[in-house]
């Protein structure tokens, strides 16, 4: 199969401990997930904070190792890998965090914090590494180049620090990146202009993605596909139209009616959204966890959990009543 | 010159609120005016760095130490606030008449105290309420905003984002107001949540007769409220319009790439980024402070700031296309 | 922006501070007097004489600083000497004759010197140096006093090559000179003779006690009269009349210049301290970092034994350890570093490691493929750097005060001349009971002024690297 990465029934667990005689419990941020992710493709994954995204990309990043399920990255196994072949996959899959201002170390020069994957991995000779922290920098537009490699983060903006978290990403020419709410602590300005250069050179080096964000509009610029994500589960997966045109989960369906548009006729109506917040992944609900905010939730909703379904080609749903969506 | 009408509640003539700080001086609020009408919202759109926040610190006398100017005219129900001094505006003013929803509240609940005393707080000192009845006023606040009354002994932890951001807005309506000034008020929170808080804050608003001054940098979230909305760019607001005229035809530069830079997802339209970034609010650019980003510039916008004026579609714009 | 820029900016922020621009100014100093040490006074020099009690000799003892004189008003003495072996000093008149018949040489030596102090000496001594073969000479001494009255201090023979005679305490001479002030004051009884005082008195009643006597200014000579077999002898006399001010710090009980003490102990006060601090301070953050990173069980092994660390009484370890072994200043470090890398220190560099490790780049570095002694060395550590320089030099007086401590509890280095040792010598002597304030003030000045240097360079340093305390 042409899948990059393929995640399997993938579980992230957290323990938490509060002291040496207290019982454990657990955190299921991950609570079996299964992704197929193409070369070149970039699949989004949408969820409210709290729903697991987060704890996703960086497992698929094997920053988290994860407690159940497995991992295939280029036909090889790397859920339990260490050492050496881990420090292998690192330089193939790259993250590119939220918060610009504190993902980029402040007593580096820009050129020093991209010259360190490569000083890391050991690649080239000085001159060789000077010229792909130059071409890095060219890439995100991030112009004059030795300028900017001479600069400090604390004298960039917010958006230019992005970049230049794109470009350390950038550097080891990974095929696989997750890009973790990489504009959402930018400004309304600047997020478009991100998440098109991110497309850009999805398009231009056939790099993976997966984008991680809360904000659903956005998918609409950059991802093919989208998952949606409740409380540590997958519920719904299809391309970016599908997921628009015909959501089939009642989460799907809510947030989508939940999403602010522009549009000045909004403040006389009341939107008929669902009560209540996400759940705690510590408990969540029985059966399919959304049910105590389901609209259409039934007695099954309450028991058992839904199986993920193919419903239409390649549009997933994980709903006992999916199928009655269809008409709509 | 302001035509001060019944209708409005709350107006303001050139606001102006400066910082000093160890780079410079910050201008912050520069010559701002506006106005409130009963019952309505007027919106404040603006990014980080565009003083919007500084907006709310000047209407609502919320001063740091390290202010350099502080100067206008504010007028609530045609009297001017901004003359009375600080002990008056305390008795007078704040909490009273007009209240304020702060960005990031619902993570500042003292944590040590029940909600319920946090609500009554207010009534206690500065209508020298007894506490029981208080506490009693505050659990009817809870009611109000969706929390069912019997949440008054619990404490922020056990509370979450969205109901924190309930009890925020109880204790701004507590003492009765006539002005409620929301600064993001629902930022940290997740989409759905967010929906529910707009529909509370609608309802609160047509039930209590609330006026709203709605703070955000989010263009598709002031569409659920605003009824007019204020454009602010660099200490400056750029363009004042009604809410339909505003979505359908902005005319200023940067309302109109800020409008074409948000994402709609049902609508089908042109997406579009503004290059560069905001100015430094220490030495903003001269002119027309939106000048070097702007595709229509023209010499003129270089030199000189352009006034206010005031256009067809009851719109006051600063701009010298006009 | 190279770190040459950031520490000028550093410094220049220093100087603009009230407290801290002292502080420069006391750190320039005790920096001057350091490099001035060994210059004036070679290491080698120090280490050799500094206990050789015969190399002081012709300095007086438990003289005051020369500069007491301002305070006073009073005109105190210094040391006389006149050697007849200086062929330049032309006090000296020496006149050799070789007497007819016996073969007998007679040498006259007559030092004279002008006396104009208000205060009388502290004591007097002559030497007398002789080279002879066969019979031994003959001496007589003659103390002239400006008053033209005379006194015949000594009369007997020489049997060495080198004769002390110590004027001041010598019974015999004593007894002359009593006789000599009953004579000159008509008294009968004389209770208590102070002969440094009565030779210098005006001869009136009195005048043999230093209460009441009165400083007889002028013109004085001594004359030894040397009569000796061998006519190719030869004589000398060194006639030594001690004062009481001496130099720029006086002098202690062993007559040493306590100025080489007051500018020694500076090298060793501040390398003793910055060194300590420095490598305590420098193990310790790196052990803490380690271990905190690490986290686990690592961490908590790390925080049982600070634990322990911070109950044991590291002082009086210390104590016991150099009471069984003399311990070199040296080994002295050692010991404070061992007992003092597990301080309580950590914890603090804990807590602030705990924070920064959350921090999302150092999640990006392992994402990245930075390994644990990467993040440690490159990304822990200079987070933390500025963090920790602060208490470093803060920490230097507690160090410094510590040897000196030790040094003053005589379990130092017996051999350093160190401000500690000096107030060890001091105190055992009973200085403060003496009233031989020099002694004591002088190295307590200097380890109270290098103490606020370190203090409050330490205190604005934090001030200015830690922007949380800045004020706007």
């Amino acid at each position: 199969m042409s899948y990059l990465v393929n995640a399997e029934r993938l579980k992230t667990w957290f323990e938490v401990r509060r002291g040496i005689f207290s019982k454990s419990y657990h955190i299921r941020a991950v609570d079996d997930v299964s992704l197929k992710l193409r070369k070149g493709e970039a699949i989004a994954i949408v969820g409210e904070s709290g729903s697991g995204k987060t704890s996703l990309g960086k497992t698929l990043v094997r920053l988290y190792k994860p407690t159940g399920g497995k991992i295939i990255f280029d036909g090889k196994d790397i859920t339990n890998l260490e050492g050496k072949e881990l420090l292998w996959y690192r330089r193939h899959a790259q993250i590119i965090y939220q918060d610009p201002f504190s993902s980029l170390p402040p007593f580096f020069s820009i050129y020093r914090i991209l010259e360190e994957p490569l000083l890391i991995h050991k690649i080239g000779s000085e001159k060789e590494r000077r010229e792909m922290i130059f071409e890095a920098l060219k890439n995100v537009r991030l112009t004059p180049v030795e300028l900017m490699a001479s600069k400090y983060p604390h004298m960039l903006s917010g958006g230019q620090r992005q970049r230049v978290a794109i470009a350390r990403a950038l550097i080891l020419k990974p095929s696989f990146i997750v890009a973790d709410e990489p504009v959402s602590m930018l400004d309304a300005s600047v997020r478009i202009e991100i998440l098109f250069l991110l497309r850009e050179l999805q398009n231009k080096y056939g790099i993976s993605f997966i984008y991680i964000t809360h904000d659903l509009a956005t998918t609409k610029y950059f991802s093919e596909r989208i998952a949606i994500m409740y409380a540590g589960k997958i519920v719904e997966e299809a391309s970016s139209d599908e997921i628009i045109e015909r959501p089939l989960h009642p989460y799907t369906q809510a947030l989508l009616k939940a999403i602010p548009e522009p549009d000045p006729e909004n403040r006389k109506i009341i939107k008929e959204v669902p009560p209540g917040e996400p759940p705690d992944l510590v408990s969540p609900p029985s059966g399919c966890r959304f049910h105590p905010r389901c609209p259409y939730a039934m007695e099954i909703c309450r028991k058992e959990e839904p199986p993920t379904r193919e419903i239409l080609p390649n549009h997933f749903v994980a709903c006992h009543f999916a199928e009655s969506f269809l008409k709509k | 010159m302001m035509q001060i009408t019944s209708e409005e509640i709350l107006s303001g003539k050139n606001l102006t609120l400066y910082y000093r700080t160890r780079r410079g001086i910050v201008k912050a609020v520069d010559q701002i005016s506006f106005k409130l009408r009963r019952g309505e919202t007027l919106a404040i759109v603006g990014e980080s760095g565009s003083g919007k926040s500084s907006f709310a610190n000047a209407v609502y006398r919320i001063l740091p130490r390290n202010v350099e100017k502080y100067e206008g005219e504010v007028l609530l129900d045609g009297v001017d606030i901004m003359k009375y001094d600080e002990e008056e505006y305390r008795k007078k003013v704040r909490w009273k008449r007009i209240s304020m929803v702060f960005q990031g509240a619902m993570n500042s609940l003292n944590p040590v105290l029940s909600i319920g005393f946090q609500i009554a707080e207010p009534l206690i000192i500065h209508q020298g309420m007894q506490k029981d009845e208080a506490l009693k006023k505050a659990a009817e606040a809870l009611k109000t905003v969706g929390i069912h009354p019997s949440y008054i002994n619990r404490y922020p932890h056990q509370l979450s984002g969205g109901m924190k951001q309930r009890v925020v807005i109880a204790m701004a309506l507590v003492l009765s107001p006539q002005v409620v000034i929301l600064d993001e008020p629902t930022s940290a929170l997740d989409v759905i949540t967010q929906a529910n808080i707009i529909n509370l804050l609608k309802r609160l608003k047509k039930e209590l007769k609330l006026s709203y001054i709605f703070i955000t940098h989010d263009l598709a979230l002031t569409s659920e409220l605003a009824d007019t909305v204020a454009v602010m760019y660099a200490g400056k607001v750029v363009e004042t319009s009604p809410s339909e005229v505003f979505y359908r035809n902005p005319r200023h530069p940067y309302s109109k790439g800020l409008l074409e830079s948000v994402p709609a997802l049902k609508q089908k339209k042109k997406i579009n980024f503004i290059p560069g970034e905001p100015p430094d609010l220490v030495s903003p650019p001269s002119g027309c402070r939106f000048h070097p980003r702007c595709p229509y510039a023209m010499e003129i916008c270089r030199k000189e700031e352009p006034k206010n004026k005031e256009i067809e579609g009851n719109t006051t714009i600063s701009c010298w296309l006009y | 922006m190279s770190s040459w820029n950031k520490a000028k900016g550093i410094i220049d922020e220093l100087w603009r501070g009230k407290s801290s621009r002292i502080g420069i100014i006391l750190l320039t100093f005790y920096i001057f007097l350091m490099i001035l040490a060994p210059i004036v006074y070679p290491y080698s020099y120090v280490t050799k004489y500094w206990n050789d009690p015969t190399h002081w000799q012709d300095n007086p003892r438990l003289a005051q600083p020369v500069w007491v004189n301002y305070f006073i008003g009073k005109n105190l003495p210094e040391t006389i000497i006149i050697d007849s072996r200086n062929t330049q000093d032309k006090r000296v008149y020496k006149q050799e004759n070789i007497l007819g018949g016996f073969g007998f040489k007679e040498i006259n030596i007559v030092e004279s010197f002008t006396y104009g102090y208000d205060d009388f000496p502290s004591e007097i001594t002559l030497i007398v140096f002789s080279n002879f073969s066969g019979g031994f000479p003959f001496v007589s001494v003659y103390f002239m006093r400006p008053d033209g009255k005379e006194i015949q201090l000594v009369s007997s023979t020489i049997t060495s090559p080198k004769t002390t005679y110590y004027i001041s305490q010598d019974p015999k001479i004593i007894n002359a000179i009593t006789d000599f002030v009953k004579a000159s004051t008509n008294v009968l009884e004389v209770n208590y003779t102070e002969p440094q005082v009565a030779l210098f008195a005006e001869a009136k009643k009195g005048m043999e006690s230093y209460r009441t006597a009165k400083v007889l200014k002028g013109v004085y000579g001594l004359r030894v009269n040397i009569l000796m077999q061998d006519p190719n002898g030869t004589a000398d006399a060194k006639f030594i009349v001690y004062g009481k001010v001496y130099g720029l710090a006086g002098t202690d009980n062993f007559r040493r210049d306590l100025m080489i003490g007051l500018l020694w102990g500076d090298p060793v006060a501040i390398s003793f301290g910055l060194t300590a601090s420095l490598l305590i301070t420098i193990i310790q953050t790196f052990i803490a970092i380690a271990a905190t990173w690490k986290g686990g069980l690592t961490d908590s092994i790390v925080q049982r034994i600070v634990e322990i660390y911070m109950v044991v009484p590291f002082l009086n370890i210390l104590i016991i350890i150099s009471m069984f072994y003399k311990l070199s200043i040296w080994t002295l470090l050692i010991a404070v570093v061992v007992l003092s890398i597990f301080g309580g220190g950590m914890k603090g560099t804990r807590s602030l490691i705990m924070q920064v490790k959350e921090e999302t780049y150092i999640e990006a570095a392992t994402s990245y493929g930075a390994n644990d002694l990467r993040i440690v060395l490159f990304y822990l550590w200079p987070r933390i750097l500025p963090t920790i320089i602060p208490g470093l030099i803060g920490a230097v007086p507690g160090y410094i005060f510590l040897e000196a401590g030790l040094a003053f509890l005589g379990l130092g280095d017996p051999t350093l001349p160190t401000w500690g040792k000096m107030l060890n010598d001091a105190y055992s002597l009973g200085a403060v009971y003496q009233g031989y304030w020099w002694w004591i003030l002088l190295p307590i000045a200097l380890i109270f002024g290098i103490a606020i240097a370190f203090a409050t360079i330490g205190y604005s340093l934090e001030k200015i690297l830690n922007p949380r305390l800045r004020e706007e």
